[in-house]
């Protein structure tokens, strides 16, 4: 809920005397290692992806080595199953497997010697009526800026969450964007795209914008959500805890299948 | 109810049987009031000099009595800050004795205290402390606004929820385990501006009492502690004005007779205007941030028996930015009490209390506007009887029925918007009580209290009702209607306390106290929200029950001049609520309760102060040892865990000098280990951005905090009958840093590196404000 960003903003403005920030040395207990799987299926071609990787301590720089030597499977409740060859280091894929909406799939790592799944059924395909560009009305930033906006019909007869994942000039914005349906439901709805005030990220006049328009399944909703909420390091949520997951077996991470729709424009 | 009339009874023949065994006595009553204004005067002693075992104090509307065999005698009365009074008196039959002491400051801001014989060493409740106005007005502060709650938290075992922020922590309990009383109504959010001041305004106070433990049966409905805040009455003899211009708010506060010697009325209101300066910036020109309070009360003497009390409080806080966001919210509480003096042994009052508090949150984004209120209302009846038997008992006795509404949410739209207009179910309920206790003098050392306090919850319709599985899920759903009781709780609290004199110099008391709370705050933020939501027990969400034992050693020393005071407790809680991992408590979703988890907590620890109380210079040194723990089935692996408010030591340190009659100096200075929290253990990539690695629950501590404030007030030379003050406070006088939260982040300077970046919010705040009375 944004509210609480903007009176995370208006706290730090009433204190404008100091609120200094400065970098500190923490000493943290280093933890065994934890595979991190990421898998998606959509109903886009090349839509079958899983990306494994593990967990690193903190102090380390830089890269995430993926995660060789996994068998890693697709299936769907027809009985078929899907195996995804590993393209890259630690990245799995299957790019004829297209995923149909209404259908459960599965997904079935093993790793050494262990097993991880997780289930996911894709929702059915809400269309994006519309991309758009306005300019931020908000004086939170007190700058010029662009907002992207996404216009969809919520259908009244279901739940339905949604993701999208904004890529200015094919940067991908950091901000996760999630909405349900809770006070929208069978509404024409006009989703803006609000992320962070920092100046490097700023839309301007002559950028390109892709949105990908993701219809996700409850339990994404809730690993998003509880991803942004807890694990991303914002000091101000009082318990951080990891993600809720749909993954069994110990591995963090999330399995979703999805309908996707993906648009461009360039900013006027 | 049977039980209970059975129990008074009980009580009753006790106390009474105590009498029969005595020689006929005759009573003396009234009333002991400040000679200068009028007001009723709490907690002043009584004794009698030829009988030093016997004695009585001033209950909370001046009302004393005190029964003894006939005789001649010397009663001494006397307060702290208040010249004592000896009075002969041939004492043949019942008499009613109306006491006035003088002040023994007549100036603005007089702080040369004197000890007193009404200390911790010979009172008989323990677990408690008092604030006395004196100190409250002399303690540096934030801004330079005098605020009673900083102030408490400089005492042994209540501690500060951290910079800014006027939430507090009573012996391990949560900030929602506080019971706080402002004339008896509660106060469910205490703070102005996000926690950076509270709703109290130190003009309009008159006293103000807080339980740690060994609570009085009269009490009940939080787990922590009493928080009991009376308001003045203001003075019937003369007209007053006073106020105070600081540098962020103002204050006028404006009392007098209505009728002379009979009725009164006070009215106090202050405003920040902050605001102000934001506007003539062009940067903040839209950004609203203010707050106000007014504080009213009228009085009246309805002849010799009866009078008549009617307060109220309201504020309101501002805050938000243009048309995009907008947050409101505020307490408003009324209260009408009726004093009636039956005989001189029997003292009655009826409380008809109103609360209420409520926010809203107006949004604008994008092209939806909506507006988000919450509101939680309380109806709510007392009736109270204090009885003196004679001169070795009290007996106060009485029900309480309150009468709760919430409205956990409402959704509206305003202007165009895609947002459908929604409320989150209305929540009813129903907290009744009955209570009785006897205070007990069993011999001239030992004095007894023991009581019961029975409590009854109902949460009722109109709504649903839903069947949760441990794992949170909803597997039926029941309707109830209005009216209809859907859950009933009875819960009996026992409360036991012990004094024993050791001598003229030193006392030890002893403690049981069990306490039940059925209205749950939930928060999912470090700092205290204004939008944090109270919930109500149901059928799913038991009410939180806390025991507590507790042992105190309190000694007088240096021929009073110092006070050292002692306690240790343990204390164990039940049905303590927390949220699931990911929990969306802010969703639109009825069943809170599927976002929640319940388990156990625990909390020890040591209280240590040595007071000095008289001289040119006093003040205090406390220092806290304790230890919080929680076990919640579902977090950290189901072990016991550091609760966030566990913090191993806390020191604060006060002195007030008074250097001449014209400079009085002050400074104050806190340590305490910093907050349990939880770090990760490592991180990991999703979708390309990092992501951190949990597994402890509060396993790391932030950063020891530190703080030293410092303060003067100079008397300016008197005019007339104007008297005026300056006074100046330097806020973090050696601006430490100390750290209100830790993000964890990429690095900006080396790509791949993440770093841990700690935020303060304050280094120095100097302040000055003038203060004026005439």
């Amino acid at each position: 809920m944004s509210t609480l960003k903007y009176s995370a903003t208006l706290l730090l403005f009433t204190s404008f005397l100091c609120s200094c920030e400065k970098v500190i040395d923490v000493e943290l207990d280093p933890a065994d290692q934890r595979y991190v799987i990421e898998g998606q299926i959509t109903n886009q071609k090349k839509g079958a992806l899983v990306v494994i990787s593990q967990t690193t301590d903190f102090e380390n720089t830089g890269v995430y080595p993926g995660v060789s030597g996994a068998i890693v499977t697709i299936s769907n409740t027809q009985g078929n199953v899907y195996p995804l060859m590993e393209t890259q280091q630690g990245i799995y894929q299957d790019s004829l497997l297209v995923g149909k909406p209404g259908m459960s799939y599965r997904l079935h790592v093993t790793l050494n010697g262990s097993e991880y799944t997780a289930t996911s059924i894709m929702p059915d395909r809400v269309k994006m009526d519309s991309l758009f560009v306005k300019k931020d009305g908000s004086n939170i930033s007190n700058r010029e800026r662009y907002l992207a906006h996404v216009g969809y019909t919520d259908p009244g007869n279901a739940v339905n969450f949604y993701r999208f994942v904004q890529f200015k000039n094919g940067v991908k914005e950091k901000t996760i964007f999630i909405r349900n349906d809770d006070r929208t439901n069978g509404n024409k709805v006009t989703a803006p795209l609000r992320y962070p005030a920092d100046d490097d990220n700023d839309i301007l006049t002559g950028d390109k914008i892709t949105v990908e328009m993701q219809c996700i399944d409850q339990a994404a909703y809730q690993y998003w959500y509880s991803l942004d909420r807890g694990a991303l390091g914002d000091g101000g949520a009082a318990s951080p805890a990891n993600p809720v997951s749909n993954m069994q077996g110990g591995a963090l991470g999330y399995f979703s299948a999805h309908a996707s729709e993906t648009r461009e424009i360039t900013v006027p | 109810m049977i039980r209970f009339i059975k129990l008074t009874l009980c009580l009753l023949l006790l106390a009474a049987g105590g009498s029969l065994a005595q020689q006929k006595q005759a009573t003396i009553a009234g009333t002991v009031k400040d000679a200068a204004t009028g007001e009723t005067l709490i907690g002043a002693t009584v004794s009698v000099k030829q009988l030093p075992a016997t004695g009585t104090v001033t209950n909370e509307y001046g009302f004393y009595s005190l029964s003894l065999p006939p005789g001649a005698y010397t009663l001494i009365y006397s307060l702290v800050g208040f010249s004592e009074k000896a009075l002969e008196i041939l004492l043949v039959s019942d008499q009613k004795l109306d006491i006035a002491l003088s002040d023994q400051a007549t100036t603005l801001n007089e702080v040369v205290i004197t000890a007193n014989k009404n200390d911790k060493v010979s009172s008989t409740q323990m677990g408690a402390e008092k604030l006395n106005i004196t100190e409250i007005s002399t303690v540096p502060v934030l801004f330079g606004e005098r605020d009673p709650l900083k102030v408490l938290q400089l005492l042994p075992g209540i501690k500060s929820s951290g910079d800014g922020g006027s939430g507090f922590y009573v012996r391990g309990g949560a900030t929602d385990q506080n019971l706080i009383l402002l004339d008896e109504a509660p106060v469910y959010n205490a703070s102005h501006l996000l926690g950076f001041f509270s709703t109290f305004n130190a003009d309009a106070i008159k006293d103000m009492t807080v339980y740690k433990g060994g609570m009085p049966a009269q009490y009940g409905g939080r787990l922590s502690s009493v928080l009991d805040i009376k308001m003045n009455e203001g003075n019937n003899r003369d007209y007053e004005v006073s106020g105070g211009i600081g540098l962020i708010s103002a204050k006028l506060n404006v009392e007098g007779p209505i009728q002379k010697d009979k009725s009164s009325f006070l009215l106090s209101a202050r405003r920040t205007y902050a605001d102000v300066f934001l506007r003539a910036s062009s940067e903040y020109r839209d950004y609203r941030l203010y707050f106000y309070d007014l504080n009213a009360k009228l009085n009246f003497s309805l002849g010799e028996k009866d009078r008549l009390y009617v307060s109220g409080y309201f504020g309101k806080d501002d805050m938000g930015m243009g048309e995009t966001f907008g947050l409101q919210w505020g307490n408003a509480t009324a209260t009408v009490r009726w004093n009636h003096i039956f005989n001189r042994k029997l003292f009655s009052n009826t409380s008809l209390i109103f609360s209420n508090y409520d926010y809203n949150v107006a949004i604008q984004n994008g092209g939806n506007q909506f507006d988000i209120f919450s509101q939680i209302r309380d109806y709510n009846l007392k009736q109270e009887f204090q009885w003196f038997p004679n001169n070795k008992n009290t007996v106060r006795f009485g029900v309480n029925a309150i009468h709760h509404t919430i409205t956990p949410g409402e959704v509206t739209p305003t202007g165009s918007s895609s947002i459908n207009a929604s409320e989150l179910q209305k929540r009813f309920a129903w907290e009744n009580a009955l209570f009785a206790s006897n205070s007990w003098q069993v011999s001239s050392r030992l004095n007894l209290t023991y009581g019961l306090r029975i409590n009854a919850f109902s949460a009722v319709g109109e709504g649903d009702f839903y069947t949760v599985t441990s794992a949170g899920m909803v597997i039926d759903t029941l309707h109830y209607d209005k009216g209809q009781v859907a859950k009933t709780y009875l819960n009996l609290e026992p409360r036991l306390s012990a004094s024993y004199q050791l001598g003229e110099l030193a006392s030890v008391k002893a403690s049981y106290v069990r306490n039940v709370q059925n209205l749950h705050l939930i928060s999912n933020s470090t700092a205290s929200n204004p939008t944090d939501k109270w919930i109500a027990s149901n059928n799913n969400i038991k009410p939180e029950i806390s025991d507590q034992v507790s042992l105190g050693y309190y000694r007088n020393l240096v021929e009073n001049q110092y006070e050292l005071s002692t306690e240790i407790y343990y204390k164990t809680m039940q049905n303590q609520i927390d949220y699931r991992n990911g929990a969306n408590i802010f969703s639109n979703f009825d069943a809170i309760e599927t976002q929640l988890l319940f388990g156990k907590g625990r909390a020890y620890g040591s209280e240590w102060q040595l007071k000095k109380k008289s001289g040119k210079l006093t003040g205090w040194i406390s220092y806290t040892l304790s230890k919080t723990e929680r076990k919640i089935d579902g977090i950290n692996s189901n072990l016991w865990y550091n609760a966030r408010q566990d913090r191993t030591h806390d020191v604060a340190l006060v002195g007030i000098y008074q250097l001449n009659n014209k400079w009085t100096l002050s400074a104050n200075w806190v340590y305490y280990t910093g907050n349990a929290i939880t770090f990760p253990a490592g991180k990991y990539q999703v979708d390309g951005q990092t992501a951190y690695y949990y597994t402890k629950r509060n396993g790391y501590r932030m950063p020891d905090y530190h703080r030293l404030d410092l303060g003067a007030t100079m008397k300016l030379s008197d005019r007339k009958n104007l008297k005026q003050e300056l006074a100046f406070s330097l806020y973090n006088a050696y601006g430490r840093e100390n750290t209100y939260m830790i993000e964890f982040r990429d690095s900006e300077s080396i790509p791949g590196r993440t770093e841990a970046v700690q935020t303060a919010l304050f280094k120095f705040i100097p302040s000055i404000s003038y203060n004026f009375k005439f």
